[in-house]
């Protein structure tokens, strides 16, 4: 057996058991819609929307995330041969590291991590 | 060969979300299934025997990069109508480019003659050992080059998204 | 006599996987309702006062066990209420999406040693892979989308924010996550997770003594990924409602409560498998439980049983936590995450190296 194969059997019997269970109260449950109770929740004032922009910090936390992604990524390659490749690799990385080390320096002091 | 099944199953995914990612309307749907093709894509690694770059597929593209998107998407909150005047050109006229680069890539095919084969084993041996001694070794160059390309990223991300200096906050 | 038809291994191993499936999504199942349970009687205690202990069979109150089972059902029973500006789709797909995610993170932990059964060898995770490490956190990467479709497809104030909140602390803490397992896999040199486990043959090997720190890190990460108090602003009642889930109700928002509870579980059971030895039982080589029980399979089944105890002592953390310590601030939490822990995780994973560089 191709040892991906049980990833997709768990997905697709999950898929169809999860599918059941989301759509147990449509068929269970009352329904007795009204306007009122379709509104959003916004406190109980009648609500004005969501349609204002968000921070841009939150885009600023997802391209350090990626980046950081990145890094991780190449520590995990560099981890699992670690034993074959010993201070070789040890100063490969830690090139490596530095250089984004010296990046992360550089977001601190330009303070893209504040959250004010 | 079950896997050549497997692997149509899943090109046909790709391809129908893929078309979906560039044909809908609504950007975080186009999201949503640009995450699908991308699983999809991980999945066909999986049957060439690439298990590490399938997982790395997932992680960085599936996990974070369209995130991003999504996050963008959401800060923006752009309505239906401005979403509309973005999408300004014909259907028809990305349908025939569409069409066209299938022609190329059908020709290109034909012309080559049988596709050479693919790598064997499937995942029996430590794909991603494999892979950290190419990388380590082999390519040592592009790998330390690639950490310069991040600083780089890391640097212009901060430039573009800082408050500007210029007049200050307070002025 | 009819014959019985003769399987083969891939058959064999197939209805095994889908049975093993059907069995830890059973055992899933039941998490919420005793959590559920727990979360309540265990502030009582600790706040000196009863809890729930009405419902009850007959004269049978059962500690208010009960309780839960009642509220599952009229969770299920209730109407479901979609909003009129919401995105439909995604707002019923939601849900789902979160869920599948830790699912497929519950699948890929080792629970026990290989039983068998029929002369077949059957190992005790649904999923086994040479890059089980890796795909644990390729799948919580991808677990991110259920809470942030959730915000955005219920289209309100509450939600949108709450799910952003929840998304950004999420990848935020990803990070050091993926960071803390390095040492790790440094010692022990595989991401294979049953090969993790069988490299912590005693007590003196396990992750928590050979990289404390990394344990620490991981902690701290565990209750951030599952946004548990301290680090559930994404749902601060007091100026969010509910955060992500403000619209949800009936069996759509008992989804969402599972997917909690299963995340809360697959990273308990994580933690014990890579700091605390997986399923080897302390002091009791796996080999002596079998000559001493007689038989591979009931050894297996102790070892799923230590395995569930070690999870079940984080899953009572998590509670103990989240009554003893107060909500973080935003900034203050997107500050340990990017400015504390990344830091302490690079260094660890250097100073790790070095250490073993040095004694080899």
């Amino acid at each position: 057996m191709h040892p991906y194969l049980p990833v997709l059997l768990v997905l697709s019997v999950a898929l169809v058991i999860g599918l059941v269970m989301s759509f147990l109260s449509a068929f269970l449950g009352p329904k007795r819609p009204s306007a009122v109770k379709q509104e959003v929740f916004e406190c109980g004032v009648a609500p004005i929307g969501s349609r204002e922009r968000m921070s841009v910090r939150f885009y600023m936390t997802a391209i350090l995330f990626i980046l950081f992604d990145i890094e991780t990524v190449f520590l995990y390659l560099w981890a699992r041969t670690f034993k074959s490749l010993g201070w070789f690799g040890i100063v490969e990385i830690f090139l490596f590291v530095t250089i984004l080390v010296a990046g992360y320096v550089y977001v601190l002091k330009r303070k893209a991590l504040e959250w004010d | 060969m079950v896997e050549v099944w497997f692997f149509y199953f899943f090109a046909a995914i790709a391809v129908v979300a893929s078309l979906g990612v560039i044909l809908l309307r609504n950007p975080v749907a186009a999201a949503m299934l640009l995450v699908v093709t991308l699983c999809a894509l991980a999945a066909e690694y999986v049957l060439l025997g690439a298990e590490f770059s399938a997982a790395i597929q997932v992680l960085v593209y599936a996990g974070a990069i369209v995130i991003l998107f999504t996050f963008v998407i959401m800060m923006l909150n752009l309505g239906q109508e401005e979403v509309g005047q973005l999408a300004g050109f014909s259907k028809w006229a990305l349908l025939l480019f569409m069409l066209g680069g299938a022609g190329v890539i059908l020709i290109q095919r034909l012309s080559m003659g049988a596709l050479p084969p693919g790598v064997p084993g499937g995942a029996a041996s430590d794909n991603t050992y494999e892979v950290g001694m190419a990388l380590f070794t082999k390519y040592l160059w592009p790998f330390e080059l690639a950490s310069l390309l991040i600083l780089l990223a890391l640097i212009a991300s901060v430039v573009i998204a800082r408050k500007p200096t210029f007049p200050s906050r307070d002025a | 006599m009819m014959q019985l038809p003769v399987l083969d291994e891939t058959a064999v191993q197939i209805i095994a996987t889908i049975v093993k499936f059907l069995v830890v999504l059973v055992g899933v199942l039941h998490i919420p309702p005793v959590m559920i349970w727990v979360e309540r009687r265990v502030p009582a205690l600790m706040q000196r006062r009863r809890g729930p202990n009405r419902v009850g069979f007959f004269k049978w109150r059962l500690w208010g066990l009960l309780q839960t089972l009642a509220d599952a059902v009229k969770l299920i029973f209730k109407e479901e209420s979609v909003p009129g500006s919401a995105y439909k789709g995604f707002f019923h797909l939601a849900p789902l999406i979160g869920l599948l995610p830790t699912l497929l993170f519950v699948s890929a932990i080792p629970f026990g040693p290989a039983i068998e059964i029929g002369g077949w060898k059957i190992p005790l995770s649904v999923i086994e892979l040479d890059i089980g490490l890796l795909f644990i956190l390729a799948v919580t990467g991808v677990g991110v989308y259920g809470v942030t479709l959730a915000g955005w497809a219920s289209n309100g104030k509450f939600s949108l924010l709450g799910s952003l909140r929840a998304s950004a602390q999420m990848i935020s803490y990803e990070i050091p996550l993926g960071l803390s397992l390095i040492p790790l896999v440094l010692i022990y040199g595989s991401l294979n997770l049953q090969q993790l486990i069988l490299a912590q043959s005693s007590v003196w090997k396990w992750g928590i003594f050979l990289s404390p720190i990394s344990f620490l890190i991981f902690l701290i990460c565990m209750f951030a990924e599952t946004n548990r108090a301290p680090f559930d602003l994404s749902e601060g009642e007091s100026e969010l409602v509910a955060g992500f889930h403000t619209e949800y109700g009936s069996a759509k928002f008992a989804l969402f409560f599972l997917g909690e509870y299963v995340a809360m579980f697959a990273l308990s059971c994580l933690c014990s498998v890579l700091f605390f030895g997986g399923w080897q039982i302390p002091f009791v080589a796996h080999e002596q439980l079998v000559s001493l029980t007689g038989s591979v399979n009931i050894a297996a089944l102790c070892g799923v049983m230590a395995l569930l105890l070690k999870a079940a002592f984080f899953m009572w953390l998590y509670v103990w936590v989240r009554w003893t310590l107060p909500r973080f601030r935003y900034d203050q939490l997107m500050k340990i995450g990017w400015k504390f822990l990344l830091p302490l995780g690079l260094a660890n994973v250097c100073v790790t190296a070095l250490v073993l560089a040095a004694l080899a």
